[in-house]
């Protein structure tokens, strides 16, 4: 289900899949940035591709939501 | 927990008020006990009391504040305080302040070097060689630490 989702692209080659996980579990910004325990904005941003979340971020979002970090983020290499 | 990081921060505030009032009684004594003699010497004394004062006070209202404001409320100014995103807002803006300062640093020291002002020109090119210093001693620490 999650590889028909739509991926944000974040920076040059980093996606996710962020807002579409959030929207499925019917969460608002600010439920999941007091889950996470971090600011609403970093969601935002996280969300709209303009900020690349630490791994330790990354992991708590892929575990707060039982997935792995792959299935949230998305690194493409250039080509 | 997250709100006893607040609790820890009161100590910081405590000791902020300490240092201040200390502060501000040398200015205040030291200028009734007349210890300036010229006038300079007489606004270092009120730069004291002023350092002092606003210390005393913003610890002291910073210390009501913590106290009477709510833990969820704390919680929340600490999530946001602790924020990476907010972290890497203030290290990126850290930065350009260091640049710019190091930027004004040197072209002052070439203003003041063309007036004539050999102390303040000193003074200038010092402080461009304390961050320098400042900057070798961080990288060297935080390269061992990481």
């Amino acid at each position: 289900m999650l590889s028909k989702l739509s991926v944000k692209q974040r920076g040059n080659d980093v996606k996710n899949k962020l807002e579409e996980i959030r929207k499925q579990h019917g969460m608002k910004q600010e439920d999941l940035a007091a889950a996470l325990e971090v600011s609403r904005q970093t969601i935002g941003s996280l969300e709209n591709g303009r900020y690349n979340p630490s791994i330790l971020l990354a992991f708590k979002i892929a575990k707060y939501f039982n997935l792995s970090i792959e299935d949230v983020f998305i690194y493409e290499e250039e080509t | 927990m997250m709100y006893c990081k607040s609790k820890k921060s009161n100590r910081y505030l405590i000791g902020l008020v300490i240092v201040g009032a200390i502060s501000l009684v040398f200015g205040i004594i030291g200028h009734k006990v007349s210890l300036a003699s010229t006038g300079n010497e007489d606004m270092l004394l009120g730069m004291f009391s002023g350092l002092g004062a606003t210390f005393v006070a913003t610890g002291t209202i910073r210390l009501f504040r913590n106290k009477f404001t709510s833990k969820e409320k704390l919680k929340q100014e600490e999530i946001d305080l602790k924020d990476e995103r907010n972290v890497q807002i203030l290290r990126a803006a850290y930065t350009i302040t260091n640049v710019a300062s190091s930027i004004l640093f040197a072209l002052l020291a070439f203003v003041f070097v063309w007036l004539n002002y050999r102390t303040p020109a000193f003074i200038a090119i010092g402080a461009l060689w304390i961050q320098v210093i400042v900057f070798f001693i961080s990288y060297c620490y935080f390269s061992k630490k990481m």
